[in-house]
């Protein structure tokens, strides 16, 4: 049994051009990413930087042109291989005709579960996704956040060991995206590995414990959340209620202190948006 | 932890799953309620009398003949188009969709997903023609017991006698409702499903409806006149045309279904009895197609990539 | 070659080699289907043209009894509006789709002989010789479409009784050996009525030279009960008196009919209703004979 959750090795995908003579494009070149169980990776890019490229090839939707992708060990290519996995599309819309229950019945029977344990866990899904009212309405009639919510309902149904997620949030409102990112942290508590995408970086640093930024198909920095957002030669000390002659005599004090200096005295800001800029486009600050 | 999923290919319970779940898509489908109310109308319009030239002696099986074959005309149109159009909107609207992103996601193989849908489908088109079948065969019925009490009640009063009138209720009896004609319908039903299984080929190929449906119906078009292109390129032959033009004969023969031969509905309209190995050729002729098509779309779906 | 042309080409080949299996296959099929008339004959060139390119599409979908019932919707039409032109056209293409629906012949014939010929006789608008050439024309139309419809049905008797009906028609340019031949056809096919029996005897028993052959049948149909209507009694009773050695009228009568009053109704009745020109030898004598041998009080 391999250790990691997730073990993308040199994966390269290429797209063939639908005109003679004119090269392949190279999606994504060369993308290795290992995720442990219990885990919460967050990919993150711009558009276009291969990031469902490289979930798909994971899923065995698409077949890499070099390297190799498994989960759990399991090859991608190999049906096996999505036993243990729950996957949430981008803007899935799923069968309209279909209740929210019929939906995670129909999820749940692929799977081979039935009877009174589907029945059970369909009741469990619902009431974790808070989506137990609406049960036997039909998924046309599903606000955006519900079609997400539902969606990360059949993603679970099997009970899966890992959980792959496209853009959970996008487009939904700030309190369904505040439900999704809880939902993601209880996961993460009962050890189910997550491998999500997103271009919402804010919640990607509220829940991931490591990340991945991927830009023109190439990994461009990887590792711990922690780790990568401090930057190295600085330190941060936060005050509270500090007051202006305290903040003076600190001034003092690192103005005396050679190889010192006091980098900026301010309110707190988030600094993944400012990695992330630096690295994709070579500057900020 | 879930049970363990078996990854057999075509595991016949997965199978139905997908089956009853694309039976369900499509009956909740509107335009599949227009095409029954359509179907149930144009069937029902023969509760009224077509024009009627004679007197009532003149009440005879014809009027049976033209039931029977206006009903099997519908049954046959409905179930040709649903199989096309049903089959080719399928597979695209799974991908617009991103549904068929979560079920492969699943431990789904491809052929179980391409099979459920297929089945779901004729399963759709089986229910329905059973269904109108019903209506005809109460039509057919009730026609059936007027046409034979009108014409017993002339022959009575013209003193036939009882040989004669028993030749005459069988003559009734045969354009009546008989197994021939239920094989009728069977012959219908089973063309539709090599029609459905060619319709899901071209859709693993296209991700266009439209394209999937008009392609689909040009090859029933050529699958229907290729024995006649066949019966040419020999007449042909001795006339001397081209050898490309053989050959493209020859290779239309070669590759399209022949639909002529499930004709035999045409004849068990007329009355006549179509047996039990005719049908029975015929139903291991569209199982040939079926299984044919159905690995060909496995073949290029197996590796499509989304 | 890119991997979907590869599939494409794949598919096709593995097409072919599947058909190289099939061909035979289906090719047995088909002969056996039509050995046993399980299909119907493909259709010619000629119609194809006629019902446009996507009439014959669609009906070449097997989806004939649709264009023809439809079809057969307009043609009535047609006779209401009497355009008989195009009713024949439509009945022509009718037939085609469905030649073995026995209906779209028998009344094809009799709008054509019938309908189309006593309109176009009774036509105020033409001239006479115009009228009458047209009345000829569309009578024989009619019989030329029947006949046809009986090459294409050789095994229905009921389209040969209308031919024979339609040849017996006083009215209708008749030829009595051709009905009579029609009537015996229709009989001979085991699966008509007694009624086709009779309707050969009252065409051959017109026909001139052929007096004796009719007698006989008539002899030979009365020895069935169900037979001796009074048209068979009384044409029988003509026949006879015909002969060289015919009997007395009297033992004729005695003979033939179930009693003289019966036999006095009857020969009456023949005599005075006699549109359809059955042969009348003995006929005028026996009726004064019946009459005379009445009782005051029967009379």
């Amino acid at each position: 049994m391999s250790e990691f959750a997730v073990d993308i090795r040199d994966l390269v995908k290429d797209f063939p051009s639908p005109l003679r003579g004119v090269k392949a494009f190279r999606a994504v070149d060369g993308v290795s990413i290992r995720i442990r169980p219990g885990e919460v990776y967050g990919l993150i890019g711009p558009n276009g930087s291969g990031k469902s490229t490289t979930m798909k090839a994971l899923l065995g939707l698409l077949a890499p042109t070099a390297g190799s992708c498994a989960i759990f060990g399991k090859d991608s290519m190999k049906v096996d291989s999505r036993n243990d996995v729950g996957f949430l599309p981008e803007n899935p819309y799923f069968y309209k005709h279909l209740t929210g229950a019929e939906t995670l019945r129909f999820y749940g029977r692929l799977c081979n579960i039935r009877g009174k344990v589907l029945e059970t866990r369909v009741s469990e899904l619902l009431d974790l996704v808070d989506l137990a009212n609406a049960r036997d309405r039909r998924l046309g009639g599903y606000s955006k956040g519900m079609l997400q919510r539902i969606g990360l309902a059949q993603a679970l149904v099997q009970e899966p060991r890992l959980l792959i997620l496209d853009e959970p949030t996008a487009g939904v409102d700030p309190l369904g995206s505040r439900q999704i990112r809880d939902l993601i942290l209880k996961l993460r508590d009962r050890g189910i590995t997550v491998f999500l995408c997103s271009h919402l970086l804010e919640q990607v640093q509220e829940v991931c414990d490591h990340v991945g930024i991927i830009f023109q198909g190439r990994m461009v920095k990887e590792g711990r959340l922690d780790e990568l957002i401090a930057v190295e030669d600085q330190q941060e000390i936060v005050l509270k209620n500090a007051s202006p002659e305290l903040i003076a005599r600190i001034q003092h004090m690192v103005g005396r202190t050679p190889g010192t200096s006091l980098v900026r005295i301010g309110p707190s800001r988030t600094t993944l948006e400012r990695l992330f800029l630096q690295e994709t486009q070579g500057g900020g600050e | 932890m879930a049970e363990r999923t078996s990854n057999r290919w075509l595991q016949p319970r997965r199978v139905a799953v997908l089956a009853m779940n694309t039976f369900t898509q499509l009956v909740r489908m509107k335009v599949f309620y227009f095409l029954m109310v359509f179907a149930f109308i144009a069937l029902a319009s023969q509760f009224f009398d077509l024009p009627q030239y004679n007197g009532p002696e003149a009440v005879g099986t014809g009027e049976l003949q033209l039931l029977k074959g206006w009903c099997i005309g519908v049954m046959k149109l409905y179930s040709i188009v649903f199989a096309i159009t049903a089959t080719a909107l399928l597979l695209p609207k799974d991908v617009e969709d991103r549904t068929l992103y979560t079920i492969l996601a699943k431990p789904v193989p491809r052929i179980d997903y391409l099979v459920g849908k297929l089945a779901g489908v004729l399963l759709l088109i089986l229910v329905s023609l059973l269904f109108m079948d019903g209506i005809m065969s109460l039509l057919l019925e009730v026609r059936t017991r007027h046409v034979m009490a009108t014409q017993m009640e002339f022959a009575v009063s013209r003193g036939w006698s009882q040989e004669a009138l028993e030749s005459l209720r069988r003559d009734i009896g045969a354009q009546g409702l008989t197994w021939s004609l239920q094989g009728g319908v069977l012959a219908v039903f089973l063309q539709s499903a090599v029609v459905g299984a060619s319709s899901l080929l071209l859709s693993t190929f296209s991700t266009s409806t439209l394209f999937t449906s008009v392609v689909s119906f040009l090859i029933y078009l050529v699958g229907s006149f290729q024995a006649d292109a066949a019966e040419f390129y020999r007449a042909t032959t001795e006339a001397g045309t081209t050898s490309f033009a053989s050959l493209a004969l020859k290779l239309l023969s070669l590759v399209f279904p022949n639909y002529q031969l499930f004709n035999v509905t045409d004849v068990a309209i007329q009355g006549q009895a179509v047996g039990f190995h005719a049908i029975g050729s015929l139903a291991g002729l569209s199982l040939f197609y079926v299984v044919l098509y159905t690995l060909l779309s496995w073949i290029v779906f197996s590796d499509k990539e989304f | 070659m890119r991997k979907s042309h590869r599939k494409l080409v794949a598919v096709l080949l593995i097409l072919l080699l599947a058909g190289i299996i099939k061909s035979p296959w289906e090719r047995a099929m088909t002969r056996r289907f039509m050995a046993d008339e399980l299909l119907m004959k493909p259709l010619d060139i000629e119609v194809r043209e006629k019902i446009g390119q996507t009439g014959a599409a669609v009906v070449l979908g097997g989806l004939r009894p649709v264009v023809a019932t439809f079809l057969n919707l307009r043609a009535y039409g047609s006779f209401e509006d009497r355009a008989w032109v195009r009713l024949e056209d439509q009945f022509q293409t009718l037939v085609a789709l469905q030649p073995q629906t026995t209906y779209y012949w028998d009344v094809g014939a009799w709008h054509l002989s019938y309908n189309a010929a006593v309109d176009f006789r009774e036509s105020e608008t033409l001239p006479a010789p115009r009228r009458e050439a047209l009345y000829r024309e569309y009578v024989l139309k009619g019989r030329t479409f029947l006949e046809r419809g009986i090459r294409n049905n050789p095994d229905d008797w009921t389209l040969l009784s209308s031919l024979g009906r339609f040849y017996g028609n006083p009215d209708k340019f008749p030829d009595y050996a051709k009905s009579a031949d029609a009537y015996q056809k229709a009989w001979q096919s085991g699966k008509a009525r007694r009624y086709e029996a009779r309707a050969w005897l009252y065409s051959l028993a017109r026909v001139t030279g052929r007096e004796n052959e009719a007698l006989l049948l008539a002899r030979k149909l009365y020895e069935t009960e169900q037979n001796r209507v009074a048209s068979l009694l009384c044409l029988l009773f003509a026949l006879e008196s015909a002969q060289a050695d015919a009997k007395p009228a009297l033992d004729l009568i005695h003979a033939i009919f179930p009693s003289e009053k019966d036999a006095l109704r009857m020969l009456t009745t023949y005599r005075d209703n006699n549109a359809e020109q059955l042969p009348l030898t003995g006929v005028d004598y026996a009726i004064t004979l019946l009459a005379s041998r009445q009782k005051p009080a029967d009379r």
